[in-house]
């Protein structure tokens, strides 16, 4: 995972916006894709990796809050730093609620956009390293068989091997037989874990 | 004493011809009078004569008078003196010309045996039929009879007063005078069934007066001739006429014009400046051609319309129509306003046209002034208006103004920290530097065009006109307007050619215009609720004009508006002044051309501003 790109993408109409702001950003190690629309830009996507976005607030065509909103729908989202030199309250507090992390005015100082970029990136990474537990906690959980999935069902309510048995009607050997596999399958160790495990995959509910 | 002064006007009459005797053109005339020089008629005779060889004619004449005073001297005495003196003294080489003047002058002369009378040619007035017999036929003699008819004169006396029923004949006593009132008499009888005359002949000077001075008022008074009166006190019929004319309470009227200096009224009269004339225009006809042979026998009338223009005023007669229209009027330039009235009044119309017309110069040249200063006062009261859309239009543009330098601002600040950040690294390399500078400096440029821009938009002063490329000016006011479009997620469209379109005018005042209707168009947008809204600006051009076209795909234009839309302070605007598209109007007639708002067919409004092309002719 920390093999992957960190990249910041930059929205923005304006070129020497964009030159600039690259060139900074650049200085800083950072790789950077620059883009002149909000069109052009979607048309890249799907972005993997970790990065964050700065967004351009007003031009031609798909502005920066019409396509933060369209970002929002798809599951890999960056986060949005916006950059505006017209900033007002309302576009500000719109942003801001759609999930922005922050909102710049240009022209911004460097450690500030530095700050946001760190915050941006932090989130990215966190977002990507849940995205990938429960990307793994579904692949395991899948791997169950029908059987198992049952018993884990039962399991995680906080039943006993006997009550399970009694339930399914199956001898309690045969379900504690079912717990060895889950948890080899599973990779896990306790109940605690396979609980929280089936909870951050959202396929089964805990009722 | 008479003899003296006979001799004294021969002596005087002898001395130019002297000196002047050879010379061909210089005539001689003498003029023998029958009576003595009181007699006005004779002045008249002399004035006509000499009046015939005007200065400068090719004859000069000199003329000699010679009064007989027959009647004075009925002793004949005198007469004799004079004729002696003649035939002794005066060759007949130095008399051109013999005048003989009635009354009775001739026969007088030629009893007496004046040898001049056949030596030298004659010519004799008479007023009464003469026997051609008493001429010899070696005579060279010219004999004119002029017309003597009392009657005429009566009779335009009394059309001239025509209420006048009563006539009183007054006269003198001696020979000629009862000769002059048995003429006048007679011709009463023409007038018999409609007048009654009173006679007054031979009375005595006092008697006359009294009676005259109690004549009935219908009464008008014919004077005869009057040398003496009943008691034989001698008078000159002028002095006579006067004396009567200044006691009569009614008109006087005499026969010829040699009285009207004394208180006639004049009228249809004999007028012996015609008879001198006559007698001049016989005698230059002689002297010039050698015409004199024999006798010729001329009758003429002399009866002219004669006035003494004080006369008709006092009897209230000016505008009597039976006064011919020709007529001569004497004494009437004693009152200068009536005998220049015309020219009087030509001079005061003229003055008063002069000054009529100076009064209008005057108010022209006072009204130009002041409409000069009144469009002076507009011209500063429009360049101010003009100025205070502008600050309006950049008011409203602020915000976005401020974005719009934050750009390259923004820009410059990125591109210097990364600059900062490679040299503490360490890591900074010459094509970094490169591109951190002109960055740098490709941004300032941009910022200070901004600035310029917009303090161009602020300046008051007016500009000179010049050539000025539309397409630039249409993208510059993009640029200004840009980001205020974009906030209002407004797409402005240009078809740029990019060949430039050149106008004459104030790049500045255009740029205002086209700012307005953008901004206009905007507005009217706002209330678009649905996508996209846009805003085209096309150009179309022909050799002579150009024509700019704004539209947008807004609601378009309400037509009870769109009439008045140009009018000053009509606004849908809250922000507005309503003054933006009334100085779009005054700026785009400023340049000649004009400005219509229309709506689209497929919605929106199209505003089209038609500019003539600049030519290098232009």
């Amino acid at each position: 995972m920390e093999s992957s790109a960190i990249t910041v993408f930059i929205i923005d109409d304006d070129p020497s916006i964009r030159k600039s702001l690259s060139l900074l950003l650049s200085s800083h190690g950072f790789e950077t894709e620059c883009y002149s629309c909000s069109e052009e830009f979607l048309s890249r996507l799907p972005i993997e990796g970790i990065g964050c976005i700065l967004l351009d607030l007003q031009m031609d065509g798909i502005n920066g809050l019409e396509l933060q909103e369209k970002l929002s729908q798809h599951d890999k989202q960056l986060p949005i730093i916006f950059l505006s030199g017209q900033g007002n309250i309302s576009s500000t507090v719109r942003a801001l609620r759609a999930g922005a992390i922050t909102f710049l005015e240009k022209p911004c100082l460097e450690d500030d956009l530095l700050k946001a970029i760190t915050e941006a990136l932090t989130i990215s990474h966190k977002r990507a390293t849940e995205r990938e537990a429960w990307h793994t906690a579904r692949q395991k959980l899948m791997s169950l068989s029908p059987r198992e999935t049952e018993v884990l069902k039962l399991v995680i309510t906080g039943m006993l091997n006997k009550q399970v048995a009694g339930e399914l009607n199956i001898a309690e050997h045969t379900v504690k037989l079912h717990r060895q596999h889950i948890t080899e399958k599973l990779g896990v160790k306790s109940v605690a874990e396979i609980v929280r495990m089936t909870q951050l995959s959202g396929l089964i509910s805990i009722t | 004493m008479v003899r003296i002064k006979c001799i004294a006007l021969l002596i005087s009459l002898l001395i130019p011809f002297s000196g002047l005797m050879g010379q061909e053109a210089y005539k001689n005339i003498l003029i023998f009078f029958g009576d003595n020089e009181t007699r006005p008629a004779y002045g008249r005779i002399v004035e006509g004569i000499k009046s015939a060889f005007p200065k400068g004619s090719p004859t000069t004449v000199n003329v000699i008078l010679e009064y007989l005073d027959l009647e004075r001297f009925s002793d004949s005495i005198h007469l004799h003196q004079v004729v002696e003196l003649y035939n002794k003294r005066v060759r007949a080489s130095a008399i051109d010309l013999i005048v003989t003047v009635a009354p009775g002058a001739y026969d007088a002369l030629n009893e007496a045996g004046l040898k001049l009378l056949h030596l030298v040619p004659v010519i004799a007035l008479e007023m009464s039929p003469q026997d051609p017999e008493r001429y010899r036929p070696e005579m060279r003699v010219v004999e004119l009879e002029i017309e003597w008819s009392p009657q005429k004169s009566m009779m335009h006396a009394f059309s001239l007063f025509p209420g006048y029923r009563h006539a009183m004949i007054i006269g003198g006593c001696s020979d000629s005078d009862r000769m002059f009132n048995a003429r006048l008499l007679k011709d009463t009888s023409y007038f018999k069934d409609t007048h009654q005359f009173t006679l007054l002949t031979c009375v005595s000077i006092d008697s006359i007066l009294e009676v005259v001075s109690r004549v009935s008022d219908s009464t008008l008074i014919f004077m005869s001739s009057f040398i003496t009166d009943a008691d034989s006190n001698r008078f000159s019929s002028a002095l006579a006429l006067g004396l009567i004319s200044s006691e009569s309470p009614v008109p006087v009227f005499t026969m010829s014009d040699n009285f009207i200096d004394y208180g006639g009224v004049g009228g249809h009269i004999v007028s012996f400046l015609e008879v001198g004339k006559e007698v001049g225009e016989i005698a230059r006809d002689m002297f010039e051609n050698d015409t004199s042979n024999g006798l010729t026998k001329i009758s003429k009338s002399y009866y002219r319309y004669q006035y003494n223009w004080k006369e008709l005023r006092k009897w209230e007669i000016l505008d009597s129509k039976v006064i011919p229209a020709d007529s001569t009027f004497f004494y009437k330039d004693f009152n200068f306003l009536t005998q220049y009235r015309w020219q009087i009044i030509g001079v005061f119309m003229f003055i008063l046209m002069q000054a009529v017309l100076i009064y209008f110069l005057i108010r022209l040249a006072r009204r130009q002034k002041k409409v000069s200063l009144q469009k002076a006062e507009n011209e500063k009261l429009y360049r101010r208006l003009v100025h205070e859309d502008r600050l309006t239009l950049m008011a409203q543009l602020t915000a976005s103004l401020a974005h719009e330098l934050n750009q390259p601002l923004a820009a410059i600040l990125f591109n210097a920290q990364a600059g900062l950040r490679f040299l503490a690294s360490g890591k900074l390399d010459d094509q970094q530097v490169e591109a951190i500078l002109s960055g740098i400096v490709e941004d300032d440029k941009r910022a200070g065009d901004i600035i310029s821009s917009v303090r161009n938009l602020m300046k008051k002063e007016t500009r000179e006109k010049e050539r000025v490329d539309l397409v630039a000016v249409i993208k510059e006011t993009i640029r200004i307007l840009h980001l205020d479009m974009e906030r209002q997620s407004i797409q402005v469209i240009f078809n740029d050619s990019s060949e430039p379109v050149y106008v004459f005018g104030d790049r500045i005042q255009l740029q205002q215009v086209f700012m307005n209707l953008i901004l206009n168009a905007a507005f009217a947008l706002s209330s678009k609720e649905d996508r996209p809204k846009q805003i085209y600006i096309k150009l179309s051009h022909s050799n002579s004009n150009i024509i700019v076209f704004f539209e947008d795909n807004g609601p378009g234009i309400d037509e009870a508006m769109r009439l008045k839309l140009f009018d000053a302070f009509v606004t849908t605007s809250e922000d507005g002044l309503g003054i933006g598209l009334a100085i779009c109007k005054s700026i785009v007639q400023n340049h000649g051309g004009k400005i219509i708002a229309e709506n689209r067919p497929e919605g929106g409004a199209v505003f089209s501003i038609t500019l003539q092309a600049f030519t290098n002719g232009k």
